[in-house]
């Protein structure tokens, strides 16, 4: 089942408690794919390894590069 | 004395400390250039002509007292509205924030002001910093002085524009996912995002915690490594500042290990002239005695996605109150752009931040464990004309957007830094631009290879 614009229409207005906006509901229901398509249904992660990776990781990883860390 | 507005940054402050010219009179010759052109290219939403003229009257009166002065002293910048300078308006190019008066000033500015920067005015942005075209609903938009036909890049539209037509010596920018790099392609010029942490971005508008970047605009590579130089260092007052080695050049091309895409992403569906432009680099690198290697690289188009799922929903939350009260204070574009990320569920944006951490490891493993820096096109095309890519908030409004800054985006995503240069002029006058892109707090190697390119470029002969 797809997420439509009137689903779309429905979480603005559930959220910033107005009507959509001309463009904001269609863009809306198609941002629910593409993060679903290239955040969600991908294996940029391997075999699960994103269970122990935590969400500051990037920046913990670039902040030991910057004293002498090993890539 | 040749044209001083043609000058580098460089050249012109050590013309002031030579007394070879005045700051007056390059203050004044440079504002004299930002108000001949701002009819035909827009570049400032505010010109400081007053406050500008008698700083360098105070800054020639200190160098004839042989007052201690620093490297920039008496030389005219402008910077993207959207840097806090207590008392002034910091605008961010919008409606909403276009009487905002500032408490503080942002690190960056500070620093500059150290250096002895004079301030020329307030530079035209995409609103809020959305969007890589350079429009914007509300003060119109910069023209691009190559042709002004065609856009400036964005979102640091008004940078560019200033840079490439000689009304500044240098401009910061800031760059979420190309908003130096994509101005500094389309206007000629040279940009660089730094590596994530490098500036500090207190006193700066924020569009997204994770990814916002701050760097110069300059026409020369040595000018954006004096900036960068002047600007960078951790910050007490920016905790994801990070504390990080100076940047220091590599001694020489030679020996250096070159990634290079030569189909695939990066490489399908160039326009010829910017294909040429990728080919000519190569060259020059190979030359210069580099080696050049197939690069390997992540899948680019989930990280492109990845990086605008992110920003974009960082940008949301910052707006919310705003798309909530004031929706009609925004452009339309700017607007659907903001409110699309309601459609990214927390747990997604939480996983995307997850995967860059997985994805920067996986890059710096299985790409630069082979190469000292890529060398890729900052932009797949020539800057398109304006009437091109005005899609408003229509059906077409993420394809054209994200596929303008389909070759920038992903490394705001990695994190890594990003040095923009122009190549040799095609028939038109515009300049393809080549991107070379390095490991984390390699910034040094970039300016040693962007050298060695912007030295045939312009012919130069050092």
């Amino acid at each position: 089942m797809s997420f439509g614009e009137d689903d779309a229409s429905r979480l603005l207005t559930a959220v910033l408690e107005r009507p959509p906006e001309p463009g904001e509901a269609r863009a809306i229901a198609e941002q629910v794919e593409r993060a679903r398509r290239h955040a969600v249904a991908t294996n940029l992660a391997g075999t699960g390894e994103l269970f122990t990776v935590e969400t500051h990781a990037h920046a913990a990883t670039l902040r030991g590069l910057a004293q002498g860390g090993d890539r | 004395m040749s044209d001083p507005l043609a000058w580098s940054l460089g050249r012109a402050a050590q013309a002031i400390r030579d007394r070879e010219i005045s700051s007056f009179e390059l203050t004044e010759a440079a504002l004299e250039r930002a108000h001949a052109t701002q009819p035909s290219l827009n570049a400032f939403i505010e010109i400081e002509d007053e406050t500008a003229l008698a700083a360098a009257a105070a800054a020639d009166e200190a160098l004839a007292a042989g007052v201690a002065m620093g490297p920039l002293h008496g030389v005219p910048l402008a910077h993207k509205d959207m840097y806090d300078r207590k008392g002034r308006v910091t605008g961010c190019g919008s409606k909403i924030r276009k009487d905002h008066v500032a408490a503080t000033t942002a690190t960056v500015i500070a620093r500059l002001d150290a250096a002895g920067q004079i301030h020329l005015g307030r530079l035209n942005m995409s609103e809020f910093a959305v969007g890589p075209t350079g429009f914007n609903a509300h003060h119109g938009r910069a023209c691009n002085p190559l042709d002004p036909a065609r856009i400036t890049g964005g979102s640091s539209s008004g940078s560019g524009a200033a840079m490439a037509s000689g009304s500044a010596f240098a401009a910061l920018g800031s760059d979420t996912g190309g908003s130096i790099r994509i101005p500094a392609a389309c206007c000629g010029i040279v940009g660089i995002k730094p590596t994530q942490g490098r500036v500090s971005r207190h006193g700066a508008m924020p569009l997204s915690a994770s990814q916002d970047c701050i760097g110069p605009l300059t026409r020369t590579v040595a000018d954006a490594e004096l900036v960068l130089s002047l600007i960078a260092g951790a910050d007490p007052l920016d905790p994801a500042s990070i504390d990080a080695p100076p940047v220091e050049r590599a001694p020489t091309v030679a020996a250096l290990r070159i990634g290079v895409v030569r189909q695939g992403f990066f490489a399908d569906g160039l326009d010829p002239e910017v294909a040429g432009s990728i080919v000519e680099a190569t060259r020059i690198l190979e030359r210069a005695g580099a080696s050049i290697i197939e690069a390997k690289l992540p899948p680019m188009e989930d990280v492109i996605e990845l990086a605008n799922l992110v920003a974009m929903s960082e940008g949301a939350a910052i707006h919310l109150d705003w798309l909530r009260q004031r929706p009609q204070e925004y452009g339309e574009q700017v607007r659907a752009r903001l409110v699309q990320a309601l459609g990214t569920a927390a747990p997604v944006y939480l996983r995307a931040l997850q995967l860059r951490a997985t994805l920067l490891a996986r890059t710096l493993a299985e790409t630069f464990a082979s190469c000292d820096a890529l060398l890729v096109p900052t932009m797949p095309t020539l800057p398109p004309i304006s009437a091109d890519v005005e899609v408003g908030a229509s059906e077409a409004m993420t394809r054209v957007l994200v596929g303008l800054s389909k070759f920038t985006r992903p490394f705001s995503f990695l994190g890594l830094p990003a040095l923009s240069v122009p190549m040799p002029a095609t028939a038109a006058g515009l300049r393809p631009s080549a991107q070379l892109v390095a490991g984390p707090w390699q910034e040094g190697l970039l300016f040693t290879l962007g050298d060695a390119l912007e030295r045939e470029a312009s012919g130069r002969s050092d």
